[in-house]
């Protein structure tokens, strides 16, 4: 009984520390509901590529970070550093073009299955996590 | 690739923006495939350049997700329909010091292979890889 005790408990440990790599997104309350719609579509998207097995769990994970970095600016909604911030309808309309072209890229994601390597790596391998972006998310060079 | 009028009409406001001057053959007829994918080689680079850009400014975030360099024509048409256009984001980072380089350089790189593909001779590779 002890025994499986320990069993169950280390499962348990196991199961948290796998699902530690897991993004926690921000509250999405605030955001204007094209946004969280947008973020909806964005992270199933994310989990699209992810699914394919193309993409390395470290490009996946670069990519989410960026996604709750994005987040946290709509939260922000900044502009720029001199004309202040977006209004909510604004960025609601923006984000519908984020909505749309995450939908689109979603189109081309179910076709990476049936693609060669070639094309593959022609249309795919420098679209996740760039160099620039791994920096930007404050993770070390891809090895 | 099959564009749309629409798109090609974004292509053309890509190439005025990226190169504002000395582009006489930048219209819509000449908007080929060929065009296209040079262009779509151009914003990606732009885009990888400016990666942080994104953070500070909310209004261009349509240009900074993931998606396959091939999908730039329906990207600017998105981005129209959303508010902004690629005029606005290419306009903001040269008027940003950090980012004004994205934009020239990319410039500098591949101006001969557009302006070739605008008369229909064909030259893929930017002068600097």
């Amino acid at each position: 009984m002890k025994r499986h005790r320990i069993s169950l408990l280390t499962l348990c440990a196991l199961l948290v520390a796998c699902s530690g790599s897991e993004t926690s997104y921000p509250d999405l309350s605030g955001l204007p509901p094209g946004c969280v719609q947008a973020h909806r579509v964005y992270a199933d998207y994310l989990t699209k590529l992810e699914n394919t097995g193309k993409f390395s769990p470290d490009q996946i994970a670069c990519e989410r970070k960026y996604h709750v970095m994005m987040l946290d600016a709509l939260h922000n909604r900044k502009s720029s550093p001199n004309s202040g911030y977006v209004d909510e309808e604004t960025t609601d309309k923006l984000c519908g073009g984020v909505e749309q072209t995450a939908r689109d890229s979603m189109k081309k994601a179910e076709k990476i299955p049936n693609l060669s390597q070639e094309e593959f790596d022609a249309d795919w391998k420098n679209a996740v996590c760039q160099p620039a972006r791994r920096r930007l998310v404050g993770m070390p060079e891809a090895p | 690739m099959s564009l749309t009028n629409d798109e090609k009409a974004q292509y053309v406001a890509a190439i005025a923006a990226v190169w504002p001057v000395d582009m006489p053959n930048n219209n819509v007829n000449n908007i080929s495939d060929e065009v296209a994918g040079i262009m779509d080689q151009v914003l990606q680079a732009i885009k990888e350049c400016s990666q942080a850009f994104a953070g500070v400014n909310i209004v261009f975030a349509v240009f900074y997700g993931v998606f396959p360099p091939s999908s730039w024509a329906s990207v600017l048409v998105n981005a129209l329909q959303s508010g902004t256009s690629v005029t606005a984001w290419i306009e903001a980072l040269r008027g940003n010091a950090a980012y004004n380089a994205c934009v020239v350089t990319a410039a500098a790189n591949w101006r001969s292979a557009i302006e070739l593909a605008l008369i229909g001779l064909r030259k893929q590779s930017p002068e600097t890889p």
